[in-house]
């Protein structure tokens, strides 16, 4: 009886899975159709008969090496990387004092986190590139990573300070009984214990680095610096003049890939980052 | 207490001299730069002329300019009409029991992690390709001759194509937002209004809509901030000289940063101070919108 009724309400909701549907066969259909072209030729993407002639790695070895795709790949790395080290190493510890204690100025120092968050990027580019231009560092990888640590601090410190501020009390005072400094409680105690906050906030600053497309246009917009987002739009521009189409399939899936793979495994930790912010798991 | 006070102290240190190096000290010099001329971006301050309100008297007379404010204005009203109904259809179909919730939640969002220079790609150069692309293929299939051979890519179809694409790309996320709003409601409205026999569209109307004014309130302030500030996507579907895609940052890159030449933006010398003044008038612009959000949808008491 209960099936019944159940399976009569899956059936109204049938005009709901019907258009999630549609949303999931173009998604599945368009990046298979990708991958596949990513491994045909390009004359067998023109006349719609891909993967006839099975499959062409070669359109990979040459997007990685002619056109330096490894290269990006391992800028984006380094940048994402050091990204998320910067900004818990200096972000975390002020969300755990804003998130625990009360203090003078303490809802000063809140609302201009708060209000930074609403500042764009481009109120803030054109002083920030002079600055780089005068002490000389615009030529290397300091600058994008500097910028995106300190860029991203205002957000880390929001989103950290609602889980450290959900752990118990008790915690610091057992660990001031048995006198351990604030340092020492902070390092050894509370800090581990945020570590689905810290862990959210590494896979969410990771994904947003490794897309990150504006910074790295007007910070990075040399061969040497460029990350993969920058990066592929370059190769997309000299292979549409060289007719490469399939080598541009080849690198638009070598820049999916990886986020692609991390959201598979993670995505429920992405999602609870989007949503709840502090929401505990 | 005194060691207490120094502990705090010391832990605020990085992030204060991160908010003042790069937000507070920034935003105070692109506003007074606004008032000036200079050539390069990398000039020094004695380098500047002051100009008065030259730079923005001249960017509202500079039709590019004009066209791109309209343009950031269209994506912010009809884009954001169109992204967040899709939203919350989909919010609304996600929540009302279905099985896999999870899962479908996952797949609408993937497109936000996949970064915007290959979804842009996946787009143009698939999709919208007008020998083999998705859209040829299966309009032909379909028989709708008309539809198949539209040119998705053509210039004057650009924007549209471009707003397409946006939609795919950033619907997933007002979802996520939209649905932890809804789920946030006490099911109980939604038992009393089924036994009553309301359908799902009037759950919609009369609960689900009234129950989320501060959802939406996020939703908005956070469209907002995307549609004015508006950059990728409108640099990574202008393949043409004519800038039918130009927003309001893209034209202060161009102008500051850009290949004069292949853009058309300016022609004369640089003038970062005119980029600079489009910085401002992109916040006043936020900031105003904010302000009448704020009030027109007020917290009252639920």
């Amino acid at each position: 009886m209960k099936s019944k009724t159940h399976f009569k309400k899956q059936l109204r909701l049938s005009p709901g899975y019907l258009l999630l549907a549609l949303w999931l066969i173009f998604t599945i259909y368009t990046v298979g159709w990708i991958v596949c072209a990513s491994f045909s030729t390009t004359k067998e993407i023109f006349t719609n008969g891909i993967l006839r002639t099975g499959f062409h790695w070669d359109n990979y070895t040459r997007v990685l090496e002619k056109h330096k795709m490894s290269y990006y790949l391992i800028n984006s790395l380094i940048y994402s990387v050091c990204t998320c080290a910067g900004v818990v190493l200096l972000g975390a510890p002020a969300a755990y004092v804003l998130g625990r204690f009360h203090f003078r100025f303490k809802n000063a120092v809140i609302n201009a986190i708060v209000i930074t968050l609403s500042i764009p990027y481009m109120m803030v580019v054109l002083p920030l590139f002079k600055v780089a231009a005068s002490i000389d560092i615009l030529g290397s990888r300091i600058t994008l990573i500097t910028l995106y640590i300190g860029l991203n601090i205002p957000f880390t410190v929001f989103f950290l300070s609602g889980y450290f501020s959900s752990l118990p009390s008790a915690l610091e005072e057992a660990a001031e009984i048995d006198g351990a400094g604030p340092v020492r409680t902070y390092w050894n105690i509370m800090f581990p214990l945020v570590q689905p906050g810290i862990m959210t906030l590494i896979i969410f600053q990771f994904i947003s680095t490794w897309n990150e497309y504006f910074i790295a246009l007007i910070f990075g917009n040399s061969t040497q610096l460029r990350p993969i987002s920058t990066g592929l739009q370059t190769i997309i521009q000299s292979m549409k003049y060289s007719g490469d189409w399939a080598g541009l399939f080849a690198g638009v899936v070598v820049v999916f890939v990886p986020t692609v793979i991390l959201y598979v495994f993670l995505s429920n930790r992405i999602i609870i980052g989007v949503t709840g912010g502090a929401i505990k798991e | 207490m005194r060691k207490r006070k120094a502990f705090i102290f010391w832990f605020l240190v990085p992030t204060l001299v991160c908010l003042i190096v790069f937000y507070v000290y920034p935003t105070f010099r692109t506003v007074s730069m606004s008032f000036f001329s200079a050539a390069f971006v990398t000039d020094d301050a004695s380098a500047w002329t002051y100009v008065g309100s030259a730079n923005y008297i001249n960017l509202f007379r500079t039709s590019l300019f004009r066209v791109s404010l309209v343009n950031a204005m269209k994506i912010w009203l009809l884009e954001g009409a169109v992204v967040i109904l899709i939203a919350l259809l989909f919010s609304v179909i996600l929540t009302s029991g279905i099985v896999g919730k999870s899962f479908w939640r996952s797949m609408l969002y993937l497109p936000n992690v996949i970064s915007a220079a290959a979804l842009s790609a996946m787009w143009i150069h698939y999709v919208f390709n007008n020998q083999y692309g998705l859209f040829r293929t299966m309009f032909m299939t379909l028989g709708w001759k008309s539809l198949a051979q539209f040119q998705w890519t053509a210039s004057e179809n650009m924007f549209v194509s471009m707003m397409i694409a946006y939609t795919y790309a950033s619907v997933g996320y007002y979802v996520l937002i939209l649905t932890a709003g809804i789920d946030s409601i006490a099911s109980d409205y939604y038992d009393v209004a089924e036994i009553e026999g309301a359908g799902m569209f009037k759950k919609t109307i009369h609960i689900t809509v009234p129950f989320l004014k501060p959802v939406f309130k996020r939703v908005i302030i956070l469209w907002t901030a995307g549609a004015i500030g508006f950059f990728t996507y409108s640099k990574l579907f202008t393949l043409y000289p004519e800038l039918s895609t130009i927003t309001p940052v893209v034209y202060m890159y161009t102008a500051v940063f850009g290949q004069q030449s292949a853009s058309g933006v300016g022609g004369a010398a640089l003038n970062v101070g005119g980029g600079a003044a489009v910085g401002v008038i992109v916040m006043i612009i936020v900031l105003l919108v904010n302000t009448i959000i704020n009030r027109l949808l007020k917290d009252d008491l639920a």
